[in-house]
């Protein structure tokens, strides 16, 4: 079975598309991750529409051109056959449990966790009925891996990775230790799956609920005024949908498909994660005003500039080499490589600087640049967000006050001089 | 008859595609290899298996951070006190209650991961729960549980009897 490639649509941290991130992990399928979507735009544009009538995430764009939506089947079509289990019987016992994970888990969830993250009003008499209803689910779970390691068979399956993605809310925000005790076997059988290495790829430092969210009326009032704003908006737009308020409403239980994509709104417009760096103090390097002189100034000046103004007590100066030098081939290739890393780190730019370089010809070359970043630890650790390429990297944080230290700059900064085996310079890239 | 014994050490060596040099029995009643490591002989259930991972392609089984390892060296020594005696039938009943308890909330005996300690145990233990009627096995369901699990890996079971677990349903 040929190996799934493709774009996979979504907002950041959504359970649904980690379903097929987590499968993908696990059958090797390619799946990228568009940085510059924007939840309620690049969804609701004429392109995406085109692509996907109906609008929703994650959905799935193949490299053959084929567009698949709903969590489920993304994620079945990027797992293994292993995932999917190898008998018939397993087979349709996988999507017993995904239905059930569908059915019994999900609107229960999302209508006990959702009022707590302030994305939809508080009932008390829905929010009592959605705790039975989480009672039940886990019960049947529990008895069920009383003699089971995982769902289906005796490996991960699809069943597992759905199931467990459709808790994940609860674990995380509700089922603080005195609602989890009554259910030792989901809770042995959620630690183990969390902590797969394929699983911790897609969700890492994972933390069970200590304590158990609170309502909080002015951060439910907060983020409704954010939605409604943008409802509003949209429905000036000629081409939206009908709205979705003209639903009819059920009495008790809140509809599933109106209130999802709310909550989802909701979610996607929480205020983004603030930079790390932030939280660091400023120094008195000002790195715009650095990198505005290195493009507008030859290097024989712009390098002696950096040192005068170079702040070694909050910036400090890393050399990275790549790894992998001997599986690069061509040269135009190993360039993609490092113009797509700066990409996946664009929130880096406002406090960091690189000059990356390529040594060598086809099939001989090796990556190696200069970084410069405020803080003294290793940046990427500070922001999931950026440890995508960081690990194919060596890393070496480099003495300022070393002469040795002063070559390297001048070397990179000015695209000159040969790697350490001795290949001739070929091309640069900046990150600024 | 000790479980941790020559016959044991032997599965595991081959589990792990590594000679565990020539074994017998010392006179302390321990189990003992010479040449594993150099030319000498090394004594003891959880000496040589380590060493016999060390020996190995799969370093890894020890533990992958080090609160795992500790634990795997805890297992071992708690197989080569505890369990290696447990052929006898007092021993035995505690042993395998002790298993069910740290079962009950770590899928493998070490937590989430497959270690040499699970490898370990499983080999010295398969014949006293091959030996259990389906109403034992229901009431050590978290131990049957691991065992149903761990037998699933042919390499592990190499030519050992697949137990069977399914009539303890009925008891559950």
């Amino acid at each position: 079975m040929a190996k799934v490639t493709g774009t996979l649509y979504t907002y950041p941290k959504n359970y649904r598309a980690y379903k097929a991130l987590i499968a993908a992990q696990y059958s090797g399928a390619h799946l990228v991750v568009p940085r510059d979507f924007v939840f309620g735009e690049t969804n609701k544009s004429d392109e995406f529409l085109k692509k996907f009538p109906l609008g929703k995430v994650p959905a799935l764009e193949t490299s053959k051109g084929e567009y698949i939506t709903e969590s489920n089947a993304i994620a079945y079509y990027v797992s293994n056959s292993v995932l999917r289990g190898v008998t018939d019987a397993e087979q349709a016992e996988i999507i017993q449990w995904l239905s059930f994970a569908d059915a019994e888990i999900q609107p229960a969830s999302s209508a006990w966790v959702f009022p707590l993250l302030g994305i939809m009003p508080m009932n008390k008499q829905n929010v009592e009925a959605a705790k039975e209803d989480v009672k039940r689910a886990l019960t049947v779970l529990d008895k069920h891996l009383t003699s089971k390691t995982y769902l289906v068979g005796e490996r991960v399956t699809l069943a597992d990775i759905c199931v467990a993605m459709t808790l994940l809310y609860l674990y995380q925000y509700i089922l603080e230790p005195s609602l989890r005790e009554s259910y030792p076997n989901v809770n042995r059988w959620f630690q183990t799956f969390m902590n797969q290495p394929q699983v911790l790829a897609v969700v890492p430092n994972f933390k069970l609920a200590e304590k158990t969210l609170e309502f909080d009326p002015k951060k439910y009032a907060e983020l409704q005024g954010k939605v409604s704003g943008k409802k509003e908006k949209k429905e000036k737009e000629p081409k939206e949908k009908k709205p979705k308020e003209e639903k009819p409403k059920a009495a008790d239980k809140p509809s599933k498909s109106e209130d999802m994509d709310a909550a989802e709104a909701a979610l996607a417009a929480e205020p983004k994660s603030s930079n790390p760096f932030d939280n660091m103090p400023k120094g008195t390097f000002d790195m715009d005003d650095f990198k505005r002189f290195y493009s507008n100034e030859d290097e024989a000046k712009s390098i002696p500039y950096f040192w005068t103004k170079f702040d070694p007590q909050n910036y400090s100066i890393w050399f990275c080499e790549y790894k992998y030098a001997d599986e690069l081939t061509k040269t135009f290739m190993s360039c993609n490589l490092i113009s797509g890393m700066y990409q996946r780190l664009d929130k880096m730019r406002k406090a960091a600087f690189a000059s990356v370089c390529l040594f060598g010809t086809d099939n001989d070359s090796t990556i190696s640049g200069i970084w410069v970043w405020r803080g003294q630890d290793l940046a990427f650790e500070l922001c999931p967000d950026w440890q995508i390429d960081y690990e194919s990297y060596s890393w070496t944080k480099l003495d300022a006050a070393d002469p040795k230290t002063k070559d390297l700059v001048a070397q990179y900064f000015s695209w000159t001089g040969k790697d350490k085996d001795g290949r001739d310079f070929n091309q640069g890239k900046i990150f600024k | 008859m000790v479980l941790c014994g020559i016959e044991c050490v032997q599965r595991i060596s081959q589990y792990l595609d590594v000679s565990p040099g020539k074994l017998y029995m010392s006179e302390n009643n321990n189990v003992a290899a010479n040449g594993l490591v150099d030319s000498q002989s090394t004594e003891g259930f959880s000496t040589i298996i380590q060493a016999m991972v060390k020996n190995s392609k799969y370093p890894a089984i020890l533990g992958d951070d080090s609160v795992t390892q500790a634990l795997v060296r805890q297992w071992l020594e708690y197989a080569a006190v505890c369990i290696n005696f447990a052929d006898n039938s007092a021993f035995e009943r505690r042993v395998l209650n002790e298993l069910n308890t740290i079962l009950k909330t770590n899928t493998y005996v070490t937590g989430t991961k497959k270690t040499i300690a699970d490898v370990s145990m499983y080999y010295s233990i398969h014949g006293l729960v091959n030996k259990m009627s389906p109403q034992e096995k229901a009431e050590h369901v978290h131990l049957s549980r691991w065992c149903d699990n761990m037998q699933q890996d042919e390499k592990l079971r190499q030519s050992m009897d697949s137990i069977n677990f399914s009539m303890m349903h009925l008891y559950l």
